[in-house]
């Protein structure tokens, strides 16, 4: 027993010390650049801390434009996952065993490829020579609406690679759904609307908003997907980061706008953690 | 259960593949070995890192068996000296590439080393246009904005950097303007409207804002702007000439334009990186590249203009490349790199908030 205990505390204390060095020391190192003084290579040697890059990002709209894109495509594709991936999770746990496993088999194939060919197969269908603006030529659209570069058209690629992360979140959460409950419910004459309202829905509402803002903090993190169907024209967080960075050399508005990006994940799990608490108040 | 594990092994499996993914950035050319000794250099991707490897580095290799060129691609200057000043504790970079208007601030934070005609005597044969005013890295070669379009689509082929207004290629521009082919396209506006960008390029973005309403296509176009234009998935695009010509050589549906009397030379640097870990080795690769052999084989096999006096071509030969004096640069715009790159940080700052956004 001790033994097994000493044991648990070495392998406790590796991954802790792990944990302090490569998430716990970049972020000190993040955090400290974010209050450098700018500087055209990369950052400024000088000691002194400044809030340069804060002052920036809040004054100039182009900074609060991009939180905003941001939080519209984060938001939109937690709303369209959701839509598709809840309904999907339900049958998964409520069909019987043999349909379910074959769904969950369906949802969760596409992970097998890389979410950047996902991205460039969105560039075949959206793109002004792909599926869609073809079809639409030939219906008679002489102008069709371009889908690259717009808020929509990365959500739309953000929400396919999500899915099935979210249908997995879900389904796994409503393991537990009894559905003896639903049968229940119908026999004291509840209608099959209200069984979802009064008894599916309060059960999955927790698996729904924990794959709702792991879907949302993903989206606003992503990199890939908006740089290749934002065409440039779109700018978030995390593409505004690497452009910062890289094109830029500007390494603290690069760090200022991750602490941004940081504080965006708090705040969301904040607010998320104090409406199930209140949910969950109403409910009891 | 079965069918839990399974879901576990796809699971694992895609983070591999994300993984994997991630860790594609940025690749190196040649391999290396560990009996030699590695000259590590960092610059262009894409055609010119090819163009580069086999006209220079392989020739240089083959002359010097005890010597191995480890070529690092990095997609722009900037991202180039990023990681060497990331490295600089450690230093691992011996020469970086980099763009004129990137050079400056980095040579004035001491990220290059000055390079003189007794560390590498081709220094000496340099054109005027290469030399370097203040001692640091000379330019490596001469190359020239462009327009690119594509044949099988395009009915009028563009002429002038005016052209890429042209509603007939409405929606079917690609153009990656926030770097040096913005600064380059800026300083070709101006010369095309007789202003004077050392005092103000108000005229000339507001021209570019007008692209902004549906006229370009991408402002990053994937994988870049010659393969889309070849694809077919747009019409027309900024590209430099050098490069886009020996696409042209492989893909025959791809026609390049320098607007005659109106290309804008670029003169990229190669430098030798303060604290480089094989500083001989890396001078001597310096002077190799700058030097009439390697230039000769850059001129006629890969269209860039010549930076040293001592390369000979025929007259055909030096009208395809992008040589200022009888290439297609001849009558063009040789701009003020070192002004520019003064301003580099708040011409880009305009372009990506005004213009690309």
């Amino acid at each position: 027993m001790k033994r097994h205990l000493r044991l648990s505390t070495i392998l406790l204390v590796i991954a802790v010390a792990s944990l302090a060095y490569l998430y716990l020391v970049p972020l000190v190192y993040v955090l400290r650049t974010a209050f450098s003084e700018p500087s055209s290579i990369g950052f400024s040697d000088s000691a002194a801390l400044t809030l340069a890059s804060f002052k920036e990002l809040a004054t100039n709209p182009y900074y609060v434009k991009i939180l905003g894109t941001t939080l519209i495509i984060s938001l939109m594709v937690a709303v369209m996952t959701a839509l598709i991936a809840y309904p999907l999770a339900l049958a998964i746990v409520l069909f019987p065993e043999r349909i379910g496993n074959l769904l969950l088999i369906f949802v969760v194939t596409p992970m097998l490829t890389s979410s950047i060919a996902r991205t460039f197969g969105w560039v075949v269908i959206l793109g002004p020579t792909g599926l869609i603006s073809s079809t639409l030529r030939t219906l008679g659209v002489a102008q069709p609406p371009q889908l690259m570069g717009t808020t929509f058209g990365i959500s739309l690629g953000l929400a396919q690679i999500y899915i099935p992360y979210a249908t997995l979140i879900m389904s796994s959460a409503f393991g537990a759904l009894n559905q003896n409950l639903s049968y229940a419910a119908q026999t004291l004459g509840a209608s099959k609307m209200m069984t979802f309202k009064r008894i599916i829905l309060p059960l999955t509402a927790n698996g729904l908003f924990s794959s709702c803002m792991l879907v949302f903090v993903l989206s606003a993190s992503a990199y890939v997907t908006p740089q290749v169907l934002g065409s440039g024209k779109v700018q978030t967080l995390a593409t505004e980061i690497y452009d910062s960075a890289v094109v830029a050399l500007n390494w603290p508005m690069a760090s200022a706008l991750a602490i941004v990006l940081i504080v965006l994940y708090a705040a969301i799990m904040i607010i998320v953690n104090v409406v199930k608490a209140h949910a969950e108040r109403i409910r009891s | 259960m079965k069918i839990k594990s399974a879901i576990a092994f796809l699971a694992a499996s895609a983070l591999v593949l994300t993984a994997s993914a991630c860790g594609s950035a940025g690749s190196t050319v040649s391999s290396s070995s560990s009996a030699k000794t590695t000259v590590s250099v960092i610059g262009f991707p894409g055609l010119f890192a090819q163009q580069f490897e086999e006209l220079v580095i392989k020739p240089y290799e083959k002359a010097n068996p005890n010597v191995t060129i480890k070529y690092t691609e990095k997609k722009t200057s900037a991202e180039s000296i990023g990681q060497v000043v990331a490295a600089k504790n450690r230093q691992t970079y011996d020469i970086a590439i980099v763009d004129k208007s990137a050079q400056g601030d980095a040579n004035k934070q001491g990220v290059f080393s000055k390079v003189s005609a007794d560390d590498a005597p081709n220094i000496n044969d340099l054109v005027d246009t290469a030399k370097s005013e203040d001692g640091y890295g000379p330019s490596v070669y001469i190359d020239s904005l462009a327009l690119i379009y594509n044949k099988d689509t395009v009915k009028n082929a563009p002429s002038k950097w005016e052209d890429l207004w042209n509603p007939e290629y409405k929606g079917q521009v690609v153009m990656s303007i926030n770097n040096a082919f913005g600064l380059s396209l800026i300083a070709g506006l101006a010369h095309d409207n007789g202003d004077d960008y050392t005092k103000s390029i108000d005229k000339e973005i507001d021209q570019l804002k007008q692209l902004k309403g549906g006229q370009v296509q991408s402002f990053s176009p994937t994988p870049d702007v010659y393969t889309s234009v070849a694809s077919g998935a747009a019409q027309v695009g900024l590209g430099w000439y050098a490069r886009a010509k020996s696409f042209a050589d492989e893909n025959t549906n791809v026609g390049v334009v320098v607007p005659k009397n109106g290309g804008v030379a670029l003169t990229p640097t190669i430098n030798l990186v303060e604290g480089a870990p094989n500083k001989k080795e890396a001078l001597k690769f310096l002077n190799y590249a700058i030097g009439s052999e390697a230039q000769s084989a850059l001129a006629k096999k890969g269209y860039y203009g010549p930076v040293s006096s001592k390369v000979t071509l025929s007259d055909d030969e030096l009208s395809k490349t992008a040589a200022i004096d009888g290439g297609v640069l001849e009558g063009g715009v040789v701009p003020d790199w070192n002004y520019i790159a003064t301003v580099t940080t708040d011409w880009l700052q305009v372009i990506k908030q005004e213009i690309t956004s």
